[in-house]
C-alpha cells in the first residue's frame, strides 16, 4: 500500500466536508436573509444555490497498474522493449466533489405591504424567493452529508494506522 | 532471500493485493459519498473478491497446460488485481444518481474491517519468520 493512497482517500473526503461546509454558508445566509429586500446591488436579496459537480482526483494520484499476463507468454530481451501488459501512468479514477453557485434570478415574491419602505407604487414589496422549510431540509442534508464525509475519513485513518502494524 | 521467502513461500502476495483491493474500494466510498449530491455522478465500486475466488478455485476444463508456452487455465491468484468499475447510471438509487449513503457506510465498515484483517494476518506472517529468526 501506498501511503499516498490513503492520503488521496483523505483528500477526496475533505472536498467532500468542504463543499458541504460551503453549502452550509450559502444555507446561513439564506435564512439570515429572508426578509432581506435591500442589497448593495439594488432589489431584494437572491437566494444562493449550491449545485455540485464531480472534480477528478489531482494528477499526482497516477499510479501503475499491472494486469495479470493471462494470455500469453512474452519475454523482454531488451531493457528498451516496452513493458508488455502494464498500463503505466493510470490515471485515478476516483474524483472529490466541487461546490459551484448559482444566484436565483428568477423574479421575486411579492407581498401586499403598503406601509413598508421599499413598497412600489401598488403597495408591493418584493421579497426574496426563500422557503424556510426547503433551507432547513437542506441544512439536514448537508449536516448528514458532512458526517458522511468526516466517518469516510476517520475509516481510511484506521486503515493506514492498521497498515502501521504490520 | 526475506522477499524470496515473503513471495514464494507464504500468502505475502495474496494479502498484499487485498490490502490494495481494499484501499481501493476505501477510496471508492470516499469518493461516492463525497459526490452523494452529484447529479449524473457514477459510483465507483471495486471489483476484486470474485475474481480472486474465481482464481483460487479449480478449473473444470478437462484440458492441460503441458507446455510452458500454453495458455494458463487459469489466473495465478497472486496476480489478481482490484479493478475499478462504474455503476450504471440509468438505475439511479436515490433520484439524484446511484449512491446510497447507507450502504456506502456500510461498505466502509465492511472494508475497514477486511482490511484489520488482513493486516493482522500480514502481520501474522512477519511474526511467523521472526520467530524462525530467533531459533538458536
Amino acid at each position: 500500500m501506498k501511503i499516498r493512497g490513503i492520503f488521496t482517500s483523505i483528500d477526496i473526503s475533505a472536498t467532500g466536508l468542504s463543499a458541504q461546509r460551503q453549502r452550509m454558508d450559502a444555507i446561513a445566509e439564506n435564512i439570515a436573509n429572508v426578509n432581506t429586500t435591500r442589497t448593495p446591488g439594488g432589489g431584494p436579496y437572491k437566494r444562493r444555490i449550491s449545485v455540485f459537480t464531480e472534480q477528478p482526483a489531482e494528477a499526482t494520484t497516477l499510479h501503475l497498474q499491472k494486469d495479470p499476463p493471462t494470455r500469453m507468454t512474452m519475454e523482454s530481451t531488451s531493457r528498451g522493449h516496452l513493458k508488455p501488459f502494464e498500463r503505466y501512468m493510470k490515471e485515478s479514477q476516483f474524483s472529490g466533489v466541487r461546490r459551484k453557485e448559482i444566484r436565483d434570478n428568477t423574479t421575486p415574491e411579492y407581498y401586499y405591504d403598503p406601509q413598508h419602505p421599499d413598497a412600489n407604487e401598488f403597495g408591493y414589496v418584493a421579497k426574496p424567493k426563500i422557503n424556510i422549510i426547503t433551507e432547513m431540509v437542506d441544512m439536514i442534508a448537508a449536516t448528514r452529508n458532512y458526517e458522511a464525509n468526516v466517518s469516510a475519513i476517520e475509516s481510511a485513518k484506521q486503515m493506514a494506522k492498521k497498515a502501521m502494524e504490520i | 532471500m526475506l522477499r524470496q521467502i515473503l513471495y514464494s513461500n507464504t500468502n505475502m502476495p495474496l494479502y498484499k493485493n487485498a490490502l490494495d483491493a481494499y484501499t481501493e474500494r476505501q477510496r471508492a466510498v470516499a469518493s461516492n459519498i463525497a459526490n452523494a449530491s452529484t447529479p449524473k455522478y457514477e459510483a465507483r465500486r471495486v471489483s476484486f473478491e470474485k475474481r480472486l475466488s474465481e482464481a483460487l478455485g479449480r478449473p473444470n476444463e478437462p484440458m492441460q497446460a503441458t507446455d510452458k508456452h500454453h495458455m494458463p487455465l487459469k489466473t495465478d491468484p497472486a496476480k489478481v488485481r482490484p479493478l475499478v468499475v462504474k455503476d450504471d447510471p440509468a438505475s439511479p438509487a436515490t433520484g439524484i444518481n446511484g449512491v446510497d449513503v447507507e450502504r456506502e457506510m456500510g461498505r466502509l465498515a465492511t472494508t475497514q474491517l477486511q482490511y484489520d484483517m488482513t493486516a493482522k494476518s500480514a502481520r501474522w506472517i512477519f511474526e511467523q519468520i521472526r520467530t524462525l529468526a530467533k531459533l538458536p
